[in-house]
């Protein structure tokens, strides 16, 4: 029992010392993170919104009600021109082959989608990270109307059509997925 | 994502062994004998599982209670690591002939990175309860599938006459590529 | 044993991925470029060189029946502030490696040198050991995800390699081709380079 004891005793030293250590450098390295985290989600609104001059979070209680009728959508930010709301931010997360996918799409007070990035996702290289990666991937949702649901097409003309990757249909679909829900959520809450 | 789903996509579509890569070592270290493939898959889904859910209720109860969520790592692992040692000696005293079937394969269970790895991916998924069981659960039975799939060619490939640089894990893996090709085959699915 | 030795053994005879097929599940899963490999060796490396120099350091301490929980601790601890540095200042790249990085923590190799080596060795000896072998990794996953790379989307460390008109074969850089790409590779490196050092 003693020498039960005496090995419980040191195992508990090892693991608080280093949860000492850990807990010193997440002091150091949380509030680096935090910044980065922010930095990387409101300077994609900021290059969808040229002319916004702030940008706040939507006020609690849409956001709320949001939050409960809708899967995808995490985070609405305004952006605001003077006092004026010009246009959306929509933090959304969706599941694509390699796990979630968080991306942000914008769409202004007019019902048009200005812009689509991801800002986060483990897709296959080459193949589902050119949701990421593809510039004529995102162009292909600029200007098309927030009004209706999107689909994926190989060659996109039409207001509701975006970009449909080959070989990579899981990735396209949790994109389109987001894309939807967010569209859902402005027509829904927010557009007048 | 309802329960169907999860079950369908981490057994086919997302196979642990096959699309993800978690749980290689095991793979390839215990796929040569049916017999042995099935103990280990079993005692794997008997870990994975029970470890999920008690990840689970640690995170919410504990980690994010006491918003010390940067020792994930070191805690799962730990309790991992113990409820190994616990799931063994309960089964040696309770029940000699389940210890006999798997008694061998549980110390190999703490490093397999699926039942570390699911943990985690359950807490990003942000799964509830049920789900988090649930996914567990498949998530090793998509190990298991993958074993004795494996197990069942590579009883064929012994006999096989090859170049002997070949022989063993190189044939083993090159085997792994091409089922992983037909795996690929589910992601239609959904 | 000579310092050369240390490094003969983890770099060749002993090599990790090659001969033990030890560590295999990041070996896959995060070459699919040369720069996820080159990331994932440096993670790997640090993790394995500090682990082995502080286990060695506290080998003399720590009682035997409960070596391999401290073991995990030990490796646990590191594993995390490597994931903490990553978020804060490689935050793309901790992106990209995505869970592969606290799954460091049950990589058996870096476990299985703490016990078979830096449980018996002194420190200098130990971080030696740590670093050859974390060589050994990092050369087996690099070809890796060179020739994955390469072939898979035709480029090298993200640069361009090839005309416009170059359709690369996406399997390389699918989970199959890492498969049957790893397996040609032992057969090769078994075959070549382990049949020279025995004939020496």
């Amino acid at each position: 029992m003693k020498e039960t004891i005496r090995l419980a005793l040191i195992l508990f030293l090892v693991a608080a010392v280093s949860a000492g250590i850990l807990a010193f450098a997440n002091e150091l390295t949380a509030p680096i993170i935090a910044e980065i985290e922010r930095e990387g989600s409101f300077g994609a609104i900021a290059d969808m919104f040229q002319d916004a001059d702030d940008f706040q979070p939507l006020e609690d209680e849409i956001m709320n009600e949001i939050l409960a009728n809708n899967n995808f959508v995490q985070e609405v930010t305004k952006a605001l021109k003077g006092d004026e709301v010009i246009g959306y931010g929509f933090k959304v997360k969706s599941v694509g082959y390699g796990g979630d996918i968080i991306s942000l799409i914008g769409i202004n007070t007019e019902g048009r989608i200005v812009g689509f990035t991801v800002l986060q996702m483990s897709e296959t290289a080459g193949l589902g990270s050119r949701i990421a990666d593809d510039p004529a991937f995102a162009e292909s949702f600029v200007g098309k109307s927030a009004t209706e649901k999107l689909v994926p097409v190989a060659s996109p003309s039409a207001d509701n059509e975006f970009l449909a990757l080959s070989g990579a249909t899981v990735s396209t679909s949790a994109v389109q997925a987001a894309v939807n829900g967010a569209v859902d959520a402005f027509v829904n809450y927010l557009s007048k | 994502m309802d329960i169907v789903n999860i079950i369908i996509a981490n057994v086919f579509i997302n196979n642990y062994v096959f699309s993800r890569f978690l749980g290689i070592c095991p793979f390839l270290g215990v796929s040569n004998k049916m017999e042995t493939a099935t103990g280990m898959g079993i005692a794997v889904t008997f870990v994975t599982t029970l470890a999920s859910v008690i990840t689970h209720i640690i995170q919410k109860y504990i980690l994010e209670v006491a918003n010390i969520e940067y020792l994930q790592t070191i805690v799962f692992i730990l309790v991992i690591a113990s409820l190994v040692q616990f799931v063994e000696l309960v089964l040696k005293k309770t029940s000699p002939s389940l210890y006999n079937a798997m008694g061998v394969y549980l110390p190999l269970i703490t490093t397999n990175c699926i039942v570390l790895g699911v943990a985690i991916l359950n807490i990003q998924e942000n799964y509830n309860i049920i789900q988090t069981a649930v996914s567990g659960f498949s998530a090793a039975l998509g190990f298991t599938l993958a074993l004795v799939l494996m197990a069942s060619v590579r009883e064929k490939l012994e006999v096989a006459d090859i170049h002997e640089s070949l022989e063993g894990f190189p044939l083993t893996l090159i085997a792994a590529g091409l089922m992983s090709i037909a795996f690929a085959g589910f992601s239609g699915l959904m | 044993m000579k310092t050369s030795d240390i490094f003969k053994n983890g770099l060749i005879k002993q090599n990790p991925i090659f001969i033990q097929l030890i560590g295999m599940c990041s070996v896959l899963a995060v070459s699919s470029s040369l720069k996820n490999s080159v990331t994932m060796s440096a993670a790997v490396i640090g993790v394995l060189v500090l682990s082995n120099i502080v286990i060695s350091l506290i080998r003399k301490v720590i009682p035997d029946k409960i070596r391999i929980p401290i073991f995990i601790v030990v490796i646990a601890t590191f594993v995390t502030l490597v994931e903490m540095l990553m978020k804060a200042f490689m935050q793309p790249m901790y992106q990209a490696l995505g869970i592969f990085i606290p799954l460091i923590v049950v990589n058996c190799l870096i476990l299985a040198r703490a016990e078979s080596f830096a449980s018996k060795n002194g420190v200098l000896k130990s971080a030696l050991d740590g670093l050859a072998m974390g060589l050994g990794y990092t050369i087996a996953i690099s070809v890796l995800g060179t020739i994955r790379e390469i072939l898979g989307s035709g480029t090298l460390w993200g640069i361009q390699l090839f005309g416009e008109n170059f359709q690369p074969a996406g399997l390389f850089i699918a989970p199959p081709g890492a498969f049957i790409l790893l397996g040609i590779l032992i057969a090769i490196f078994r075959s070549v380079v382990v049949k020279r050092i025995s004939q020496e």
